[in-house]
């Protein structure tokens, strides 16, 4: 279970003022629960997924997992990337392994215990061969591994599927699911599209910005486990429709109907 | 002069790459042109100085190659060589370890980066061939200043380059690593350093260069043994071939640690280039 | 040190440093270690005694006009080569080695052969000047040049420019970062060139000063000399920056690309 309880964040700017990113966050994600955040830009939900990892501190507030607040990075979580950030000089095995290999193991050991998570993300032949060789959705799919490699009970996903195409991400997105049906862990995953938070999420929560804030938490009372057809089902696209409305007024966009 | 701007070619010759012709035009085409004018300025060279009246100011090409020869048969030139070649080793490898040393410190600390700042600017922008005489002052005009100015010449770009390397590893990198909740020496020897590689790569490049730069300073204000040596006594009974001849050679010897040095950073930082050529 | 920013901060720790290691030097100077260490404080007053003195000024115009007479012409033939090899690929094919090749060289190499083609004189610093700086423009001028995005002549290809006018009004703006990267290495490298070919002389100029004042051991004004041409260097490359920014406003400053680490 983790409680993120009142949290706040400011920055200082270059100019010697300060900016205040998140304001008196409250909210709590249930064990081996699929939890999105949705948001528009700017509203700060990649600085609070960065804050459950431990990478960023809150001014305000603190963060709790299973009653032990986060100070840092811990075996419990591990993160996945928007960019993949894999390392462009080894190869896939090596990079798969390389969250172990951070935490002391040899590079042998590493690549050894990596391997079945490769076979998990169905990459096995690709072992050998070097991040720049592989299309977006691959190299996202090492990052994934690496991630599940350290076996934690926390998978932090920031916005993962940003920069594949949408026929990719579609692919990445089921994919997703299945490999999350079997593991069963606590998912906190950022993204920019409805569609994808409906799909993929048991609950999903709706940021403002300027500061960033809790808009609205939803349930997603789709039954698992869910197919392509979901996407077509009235309460798929209500939901989405929902969520839209929410961010459009967000957004500022002058057209969008007064907020109910 | 570093940092360099995106693309700024600094002292270092532009890495070449075989032009791809426009549409009709064979690959061989560039390399026709290149053969060619290489040989038609060696042509040029070779009438001009027959075409002289003395060979005192200017010699054709052949008559140095043929001098150039001739010493490479002498005992004389290669000890020559070797009262230059010594201190410039020495002066060399000394600037490479200070100078990743350095630039290490300084890319990854901002506070050393800020303390030393100052002093590298200043030394960065200086003629260190003015510096020859505080050296002689220093160490007499031995082995030991000799090895200093080498040093001082190299040990900029070197420092430099590699704080550059090191300072811009990408910050999603580091932040991965710190993810994974690695131990700051871990993360240190794991990801930023073989992220710097392609910068301390170049730095040593880089630093190479300047050091030949400053071991031919050392040989022609300096020029008690050596290369230099060779070059007053050349210059003194007006032998123009040989005088071309030594010049020629210590060109070569730049040339070819250049290459050298190249070929190792390609090597080292091969997944760059590979990068580089997918993207 | 806390409510500062960081740029502050660093500037702070500068200074720190910068002061400390005077005070370090004027320790070692007042041990009197080394003649080669003077005291801060005698070399502060020899800068102000020398950077006066007829013989300094009369050296410093020497140097400046042998630059002021070599660097022009040098940058814009340079300039000149370096738009048509950048633009034209045969143009490139042929002068690309024979430029590379210079660029690989140690050019002070060739300064015995050129002292012994244009005599102990000017013609030799001329000469050295121009060789140290004409292929570094003509080599970034080229890649700025390169760096023009063929979908931008395609565009005005498409609305009728001709050749002249892609030059002028895509090509050179596309070349200008670039082009003032070479321009302002290209000063730092004259006056590298111009110092050390004055150097080899001994006579004339800052160069030949420093060699003489070296020679008699007068190693404050030495420093103060040296002093003189390290900030002059500086201050030149400076210069040639603020126009270039002034030039070129759209042009992104290098310190605004944040580096991975901004603690410790």
């Amino acid at each position: 279970m983790i409680e993120i309880n009142g949290i706040g964040r400011r920055f200082n700017t270059r100019d010697g003022g300060s900016f205040e990113a998140l304001k008196d966050v409250n909210f709590s994600v249930n064990d081996k629960e699929f939890f999105s955040i949705i948001g528009p830009s700017g509203c700060g939900k990649t600085t609070l997924l960065k804050m459950v990892a431990g990478l960023v501190k809150p001014t305000a507030g603190s963060i709790e997992v299973d009653g032990t607040p986060v100070v840092g990075p811990g075996d419990d979580r591990a993160m996945v990337f928007q960019s993949f950030v894999l390392l462009p000089w080894a190869d896939v095995l090596t990079n798969v392994g390389f969250g172990l290999e951070l935490r002391g193991r040899s590079r042998k050991e590493s690549r050894e215990a990596a391997a079945p998570f490769l076979e998990r993300v169905g990459l096995t032949r690709f072992s050998e061969h070097y991040p720049h060789e592989l299309s977006g959705g691959m190299q996202q799919r090492v990052g994934l591994a690496r991630a599940l490699a350290v076996g934690p009970d926390i998978l932090l996903m920031d916005e993962p599927f940003g920069a594949l195409d949408a026929q990719t991400r579609q692919l990445m997105q089921e994919d997703l699911m299945r490999l999350w049906d079997q593991e069963q862990k606590t998912v906190i995953f950022v993204t920019h599209s409805m569609d994808e938070a409906a799909y993929l999420s048991d609950r999903v929560l709706v940021m403002d910005t300027h500061p960033g804030r809790v808009r609205e938490i939803l349930d997603v009372p789709i039954p698992r486990p869910r197919d392509e057809s979901v996407r077509r089902e009235s309460v798929f696209t209500e939901l989405t429709a929902h969520m839209w409305h929410e961010l459009r007024g967000m957004m500022g966009d002058p057209t969008a109907p007064a907020p109910e | 002069m570093s940092p360099q701007a995106e693309g700024a070619v600094g002292n270092e010759a532009a890495v070449a790459e075989v032009a791809a012709p426009g549409g009709g035009a064979s690959p061989w085409t560039p390399w026709v042109f290149r053969i060619g004018s290489v040989g038609l300025v060696l042509l040029i060279w070779e009438l001009y100085g027959r075409a002289q009246e003395t060979t005192l100011f200017f010699v054709p090409f052949s008559s140095v190659v043929g001098a150039l020869w001739d010493l490479a048969g002498t005992s004389e030139f290669w000890n020559a060589f070797g009262q230059t070649f010594i201190p410039f080793i020495w002066g060399w490898l000394l600037s490479l370890a200070v100078g990743i040393l350095l630039g290490l410190l300084i890319g990854r600390f901002r506070t050393f980066d800020a303390l030393t700042k100052p002093y590298v600017t200043f030394l960065n922008a200086l003629p260190v061939s003015t510096l020859v005489p505080i050296a002689v002052i220093l160490f007499g005009i031995g082995y030991a200043s000799r090895i200093l100015v080498v040093f001082l010449f190299g040990v900029v770009e070197v420092t430099l380059n590699t704080a550059a390397g090191v300072r811009y590893v990408s910050r999603d990198l580091v932040e991965m690593g710190e993810s994974f909740n690695a131990k700051q020496t871990r993360l240190f020897r794991k990801v930023i350093l073989p992220a710097s590689l392609p910068g301390i790569m170049a730095g040593i490049r880089i630093g190479t260069g300047r050091a030949v730069v400053g071991m031919v300073v050392v040989e022609i204000l300096l020029v008690a043994v050596g290369m230099g040596r060779l070059i007053l006594r050349y210059r003194g009974r007006f032998q123009s071939a040989e005088l071309y001849a030594v010049v020629l050679a210590l060109i070569i010897f730049g040339i070819l640690l250049q290459v050298i040095a190249r070929r190792f950073e390609h090597r080292v930082s091969r997944w760059k280039y590979e990068m580089e050529k997918v993207a | 040190m806390r409510g500062m920013s960081a740029k502050n901060r660093n500037r702070v720790i500068s200074t720190v440093g910068l002061v400390g290691g005077l005070a370090i030097w004027e320790l070692i100077g007042q041990l009197e270690l080394s003649p080669a260490f003077p005291p801060v404080s005698a070399v502060l007053a020899a800068i102000v005694e020398v950077w006066t003195s007829p013989r300094f000024l009369d050296a410093l115009r020497e140097s400046l006009i042998s630059i002021a007479i070599a660097l022009p012409p040098s940058l814009v033939f340079g300039i000149g080569l370096g738009l048509v090899v950048g633009r034209y690929k045969p143009a490139e094919w042929a002068l690309d080695p024979l430029i590379n090749t210079f660029l690989s060289l140690p050019l002070v190499a060739l300064i015995p052969v050129l002292f012994l083609i244009f005599g102990l004189g000017r013609g030799s610093i001329l000469a050295t000047i121009i060789i140290y700086t004409f292929f570094i423009v003509v080599v970034n001028t080229a890649a700025g040049v390169r760096t023009t995005d063929q979908e931008v002549v395609e565009m005005a290809t498409s609305f009728g420019a001709g050749e002249s006018q892609i030059m002028r009004r895509v090509v050179l703006p596309s070349a200008l970062p670039l082009m003032f990267a070479g321009v302002r290495i290209a000063t730092g490298r004259a006056i590298r060139g111009v110092i050390i070919a004055e150097q080899v002389i001994g006579l004339i100029g800052l160069g030949g000063l420093v060699q003489r004042l070296g020679g008699a051991f007068a190693v404050e004004d030495l420093y103060a000399v040296i002093l003189f041409i390290g900030l002059f260097g500086l201050v030149s490359m400076e210069a040639v920056t603020t126009v270039e920014r002034r030039a070129l406003p759209w042009v992104a400053a290098p310190e605004d690309n944040e580096p991975a680490f901004s603690g410790a």
